[in-house]
């Protein structure tokens, strides 16, 4: 079990959020194409986010299942299975476990749910086709024997495909071998060269951490000694053992036969052909599919590894004899080069994932620049790497999926470098960050051009070199390997040079790469030796021909390798040799400085080369590097002997600041920053030297050091698109929230400011009429009150837009939403006959966060009303003529400051008739009541609690609790919902919704002394009316407008406040609550305002009629009017009010004392009747 | 940093078993609460009305932008005395469970401390014609009688909801215009 990093926990709790909703989404759209091919690449990616930040984070369930699914999809989207219904059902399903388990792990930190039975479904479904060898590598493991699942269970998921691969090419390569031992001519050569694989093999296996596979491997290794002590003796022993030891791996890992049929089996096996040519990789530059890209660089660190740990028990002869061996072991022996799971001469980027895609690297790389810059102040700070290790993981991730060859190969080698650097296994010095930092900054640079070419157009080889170079350090390959070599070559920076030497490094099978490199290193630096050594030899012909037997040698590899410029070169080198050889011969003179610039575009192609000289120049032993076997010092300078190479002079020279700076100030410089600014020098060319000579203590973080050659100009450019690319930023909502409170006060000073200056243009008027004052001095005031007014205008409309602006801030789609009811449909309509289309329109409206996420419940259940009870499964709607599947319609859009929700389907409608029966079953209404109602009111009535017209109860509605629910949020909201329906043709429900919460269009009035505010979004309009216009119906006083009655009740007396007495006319203001309308006395009409709303304490507020207060400009408190509630509560008292009458009739008794003691602060007279 | 600090106050004050009180009072009742509590003392603030809220809360306040409810505690704590009433012009304000409240008091005295041992509990007979389930602890200063109250239960107390019921049911409309 892995440890769960809590500390990563929260952001992939959040990430894995959007990551499954975005899933989900899809899903629902691949279940009505089960096929699309667009869709299933759109989910792959992220899957694959979730995997990747889940094995992160160390959640072994979510990282499985994500895996599982991640295998699927892929098999998916290759074509290799058709999906159907099923798939997609489990696909869902999975989707839906991954959800359950990141709620559980929010609320509890860890994975509760079980997963095998999604884990098996998916294995069967994967296995299905079994000629994938991708899926098989991991299926197979898992579902065969328990070692071999246990293998699979406790590994990275990656790491293992990646192992798997590995051995099965290694052991198929043994037993192509073994086959053919009995006919082997050379039985040592062929024992040796079993030995080196196994070696290879048991490295992986160390790897990986499979201690009993390693001991196995040992057991091997060491009857294959054996067998060579008996060959060397002269016998012929038994080697029964090896195919026994093959079977025994076979068993462990039963899929490595599966590999036979595999698709992208070895090239050379499939056509005959004994190695790729190098044209088929030639224009790999990046461009080969990300999986084998992986592959490779992980295979990369088992064969440094493995080759570099051989080398270290071998003799120094034997291991050359082993190496050249084994390039001696016929072909179709070999594991196949691995260059290209399908010769796909260009991955392509992804057009409608690349936007995402810039955005999330945006951010990463921000999280990557800061974590490397506290890196810098604490290089060994673990706690840092995990950090940064996050995020480059992602852009890998993402970058893989998008298609960026580049980046994803840049950012891989980062991980792996970061990997290393947090196991430990390497320690990082300033010169590792400043490299990482340099990494990270052609990200950037290749996500800008990205973003503005949509290209990726820098080069990294040089970067991906630096790094492997790193790795290959930390892990001991290149330098141990080669302690004789001696000083002479410094990175060149012909980038086509360059760009040769690392597709060399990167195309080819890394095993026989490492045997070729071995070889060449020890070829070359024989070669050197003689070279340095041709100017003062006398026999200068026999030298001669001596190099040109090594040369030809060093052909031979690389003509076996396909190396056909290096071929060439060598071809070209020794028709040199040969001419000078006979011009000595002939006693004249040649020059011979081509020997030199040979061995510098050698170097040049192959820059592990360098490594040793490095440290031979140095003269002494670093140690804070951990490089086993570090060469000893030889004390050789060989620069200055191929001063003829321009190039070369002005690498030495950079590299001579560069050890001035050492030998003069800092010992303890070690050899990686030596080397870093060794490269820096040769890619600075141009550059003062003050950049090359940077010292230990320097803020190593401060002049970032270029990407690539350039000036400052593409320094400035590329801040300037770094910038480009922050187009969307994640903000803490509490920051919102508190700058959105802000805005609300600078709307209520500004409110204030407006009264004051209304007040000033009074108080001009008072001193003109009542004061006299002159009208030449009340000029001045007038200029003043003018000017006054400007400036409060100027500052409204700023703050208007201010506010707007921190609103927008806040909006978001209503899509976020609208996205899951395809789902929740879907649902609904799965098990029962119904067949529906869900319509969505206006999911871009947005409106308030805060909105947006209350809306979710309320329209949930007016969904699963309209499914469930609004429309008629597919026998009823055909026979009423309709269409057989029911239409839903989803429709948002804006109408001035609101946002109208409308959910709309053609079933049945709500029948008055059923809804009155059920409203007299209920004995909510008297028969009476019910028939004085109008179609509207009837249909307000399924907004009742416990109202439910449905027949029966079915298994997610019908209890009657939905709809008051409903209601009671959206009220909560401000909001309004009205009913419409037609019997028989449809049902619409509109929600009509304030844009925002916080602030709202108010209209202030004024009750005796006390202001109050009522939301414009319920007043329908407002009448002055004279008292005596007024009557009454049933005890209601109502007032006749335009022909309708319409029920008024005095504020001061629903408040019980003293209201103005000595007016004949008073203002109403008629609300509209449900569809109903209703007229609230009031004392005067203040005017409109915004309002911001600040809520009230919960026992203050309940049923209390307010819905929250506000503050005014004088800093006096105006409480809002819940319109609603105040109607609800009217309406409650009529309804007593009609109940107690029949019984006031006969006593008219018991009231008034019940009353004195229920409000204690006397109600005041009443004198307006 | 303004918690951090009192929350050392605290630990110093309790390593020397000492509880540092408000005191008030109402009517002549001398009364306490827990200085933490105390987020502010202010003195008459104008309170707004709250129409058909319950009946112990006087109001809202406008403390800096935030409305904040005000209780008169005692109408609370049915302290009634004759007809005049107190000063009532003193408003603590509390923070209670993070709740922000102000309760009207006549007067506040002075910041009082008292070893911690020293309080006992509520005795069973009713202290001042004071329900003793508000009541947290009763102390002897200088042979007068403290009070320390418990604000959670005079806050949270299910009663307040009981009492909002009543006051709600009971209150009906257009009582006139029937009579009329």
């Amino acid at each position: 079990m892995s440890e769960i990093n809590l500390a990563l926990l929260g952001d992939f709790i959040v990430e894995a959020g959007e990551h499954l909703d975005e899933i989900e989404v899809l899903l629902l759209r691949l279940a009505e194409d089960p096929n699309d091919l667009t869709t299933l690449n759109d989910i792959f990616r992220p899957v694959h986010n979730i995997k990747g930040g889940s094995q992160i984070t160390g959640l072994d369930k979510v990282s499985r299942l994500s895996h599982r699914l991640e295998d699927l999809l892929d098999i998916l989207r290759q074509g290799k299975k058709k999906s159907d219904n099923d798939t997609v059902d489990l696909l869902i399903e999975t989707r839906d476990r991954i959800l359950r388990l990141v709620r559980e792990l929010e609320e509890f930190q860890e994975e509760q749910s079980d997963i095998e039975d999604l884990v098996d479904q998916l294995t069967v479904l994967i296995e299905d086709q079994n000629d994938t060898p991708l899926a098989a590598a991991t299926t197979v493991a898992e579902t065969a024997m328990p070692d071999a699942q246990t293998y699979q269970e406790e590994h990275d998921q990656e790491l293992f495909g990646i192992f798997m691969s590995h051995l099965r090419e290694q052991v198929h390569t043994l037993r192509q071998a073994v086959a053919q031992q009995d006919s082997e001519p050379d039985l040592d050569q062929h024992l040796e060269w079993c030995g080196a694989v196994v070696e290879g093999l048991s490295s992986a296996a160390n790897y990986m951490g499979y201690q009993d596979l390693v001991d196995m491997y040992g057991e091997w290794r060491g009857i294959l000694s054996d067998s060579r002590q008996d060959v060397a003796r002269g016998e012929v022993p038994d080697l029964e053992f090896m195919h026994e030891y093959l079977r025994r791996v076979t068993t462990l890992f039963p899929d490595l036969d599966t590999w036979q049929t595999a698709p992208h089996q070895p090239a050379m096996d499939a056509n005959g052909r004994e190695s790729p040519a190098p044209s088929v990789s030639a224009d790999q530059d990046g461009l080969m599919p990300a999986v084998s890209d992986v592959t490779d660089d992980v295979m990369n660190i088992f064969m440094n590894m493995g080759v570099g740990g051989g080398v270290d028990i071998a003799e120094p002869d034997t291991a050359a004899d082993a190496a050249s061996a084994s390039t001696a072991v016929p072909a179709d022996e070999l594991p196949e080069p691995r260059v290209i799971l399908k010769p796909e001469p260009e991955m392509e980027i992804n057009m409608g994932l690349l936007k995402d895609f810039i955005i999330e690297a945006g951010d990463h790389l921000d999280e990557i620049e800061t974590i490397l810059l506290q890196l810098s102040d604490d290089p060994q700070n673990l706690e840092f790497l995990n950090d940064v290790f996050r995020p480059v993981h992602n852009i890998k991730g993402g970058s893989q999926i998008t298609g960026l060859a580049k980046i994803s190969r840049l950012s891989h080698r980062l991980e792996d470098l970061l990997d290393l650097l947090r196991q430990g296994k390497m320690s990082s010095s300033t010169g590792t960050i400043d490299l990482l930092i340099d990494a990270r900054d052609r990200i950037v640079q290749l996500v800008n051009e990205l973003n503005i070419h949509e290209q990726e157009l820098s080069a990294i080889d040089d970067l991906v070199m630096k790094i492997s170079h790193r790795i290959d350090g930390s892990t001991g390959l290149s330098v141990a390997a080669s302690p004789a070599i001696p000083a002479a070559s410094l990175e060149s920076v012909d980038a086509i040079t360059e760009t040769v030497g690392s597709s060399y490094e990167e195309e080819h099978d890394q095993e026989l790469f490492g045997i070729f490199m071995h070889h060449l290193r020890e070829q070359a630096s024989i070669l050197r030796k003689s070279v340095n050594e041709l100017q003062k030899e006398p026999d200068k012909v026999q030298h001669l021909q001596w190099c040109d037997d090594t040369i030809g040698r060093l052909w031979s590899a690389a003509n076996y390798m396909g190396y056909q410029d290096l071929a060439s070169l060598y071809e070209e080198w020794r028709t040199r040799i040969e001419q000078a050889s006979s011009a000595w011969a002939g006693g004249g003179k040649a020059p011979l400085e081509f020997m030199n610039k040979y061995l510098a575009r050698l170097d040049g192609m192959f820059p592990q080369l360098r490594d040793v000289p490095t440290t031979a120049i140095k003269g002494e032993i670093i140690e804070t590097v951990p490089v086993p076997a570090r060469a000893p010092a030889t004390g050789r300078k060989a620069a200055p002997a191929v001063a003829e190479n321009q190039l070369y002079n002005q690498l030495s020279g950079a590299l001579d600041s560069v050890m001035e700076k050492e030998a003069s100030a800092n010992k303890q410089e070690t050899l990686n920053q030596v080397y870093d600014q060794m490269v820096a020098g040769a890619q600075a060319k141009a550059k003062t030297p003050t950049q090359q000579t940077k010292g230990n203590g320097q803020a190593p973080t401060a002049p970032r050091p270029e990407s690539a050659p350039g000036t400052g100009d593409k320094r400035r450019v590329l801040d300037t698109m770094e910038k480009k690319i922050k187009k969307s930023m994640r903000v803490d909502a509490e920051k919102i929230d508190s700058l959105m409170n802000l805005v609300g006060e600078l709307v209520v000073d500004r409110s204030y400011f407006f009264q004051l200056s209304n007040e000033m243009r009074v108080l001009q008027n008072y001193l003109k009429d009542v004061a006299g004052i002159d009208q030449k001095e009340i000029k001045m005031l007038r200029t003043f009150t003018y000017r006054l007014g400007e400036a409060i205008a100027s500052l409204g409309r700023t703050s208007n837009e201010l506010q707007e602006g921190v609103m927008k801030m806040r909006m978001l789609p209503i899509s976020q939403i609208f996205n899951r009811y395809p789902r929740l449909v879907r649902d609904l309509t799965h098990t029962s006959d119904k067949k529906v289309e869900l319509v969505i329109q206006g999911e871009d409206t947005e409106l308030d966060k805060m909105i947006v996420e209350e809306l979710s419940d309320p329209l949930i259940h007016i969904i699963r009303n309209a499914v469930d009870h609004g429309l008629e499964n597919r026998e009823e709607r055909r026979k009423a003529g309709k269409p057989e599947a029911g239409t839903l319609t989803l429709n948002a859009y804006q109408e001035s400051n609101n946002i109208v929700i409308e959910v709309t389907d053609d079933g049945r409608g709500i029948s008055p008739e059923r809804i009155k029966l059920k409203a007299q079953q209920k004995g909510l209404y008297t028969p009476e009541e019910l028939e004085r109602m109008n179609a509207r009111d009837l249909t307000q009535l399924i907004l009742m609690p416990g109202f439910s017209t449905a027949e029966k109860v079915t298994g997610t509605s019908g209890r009657g609790v939905g709809m008051d629910v409903v209601k009671r949020n959206i009220e909560k909201l401000n909001g309004i919902l009205e009913i419409d329906s037609k019997p028989g043709v449809r049902t619409q429900m509109r929600l009509k919704i304030p844009l925002t919460l916080a602030i709202i269009h108010a209209l202030m009035i004024r009750v005796g002394r006390d202001l109050f505010t009522i939301p414009l979004a319920n007043v329908d309009e407002t009448v002055r009316i004279f008292r005596h216009e007024t009557s009454k119906v049933e005890g209601v006083e109502v007032i006749h407008l335009r022909g309708h009655a319409l029920p008024i009740f005095h504020l001061s007396k629903l408040f019980s406040i003293k209201a103005d007495e000595n007016t004949d006319k008073v203002f109403v203001v008629i609300v509209n609550t449900e569809g109903a309308r209703t007229g609230f006395v009031v004392d005067e009409l203040i005017g409109q305002e915004e309002v911001v709303i600040k809520p009230l304490a919960d026992y203050v507020q309940e049923k209390s009629g307010f819905s929250g207060a506000t503050i005014v400009g004088d800093g006096r408190i105006s409480l809002i009017l819940d319109a609603h509630e105040l109607v609800k509560m009217t309406s409650g008292r009529q309804a007593k009010m009609h109940r107690d009458q029949a019984q006031q009739l006969r006593t008219r008794i018991r009231r008034g004392p019940k009353r004195q003691q229920a409000l204690p602060p006397a109600p005041p007279p009443d004198n307006v009747h | 940093m303004a918690e951090r600090i009192r929350f050392d106050t605290l630990t110093d004050a309790e390593a020397e078993g000492l509880m540092q009180l408000v005191g008030f009072k109402i009517n002549e009742e001398e009364f306490g609460v827990d200085i933490l509590m105390v987020q502010e003392i202010i003195r008459s603030a104008p309170v707004t009305a709250v129409p058909n809220s319950p009946e112990f809360v006087e109001g809202v306040i406008n403390l800096r932008g935030d409305i904040i409810p005000v209780i008169d505690l005692r109408k609370r704590l049915y302290l009634y005395m004759g007809e005049g009433g107190g000063e009532g012009n003193w408003i603590l304000i509390l923070n209670i469970k993070e709740r922000v409240i102000g309760f009207i008091v006549d007067r506040v005295t002075e910041v009082l401390k008292v070893e911690q041992d020293k309080v006992e509990p509520p005795p069973d007979i009713v202290v001042v014609g004071l329900e003793n389930q508000y009541i947290h602890g009763v102390c002897d200063i200088n042979g007068k009688l403290l009070i320390i109250l418990s604000f959670e239960r005079i806050l949270f107390n299910e009663e307040y909801h009981m009492l909002k019921e009543t006051n709600y049911k009971e209150l009906s409309l257009g009582e006139e215009s029937i009579v009329q």
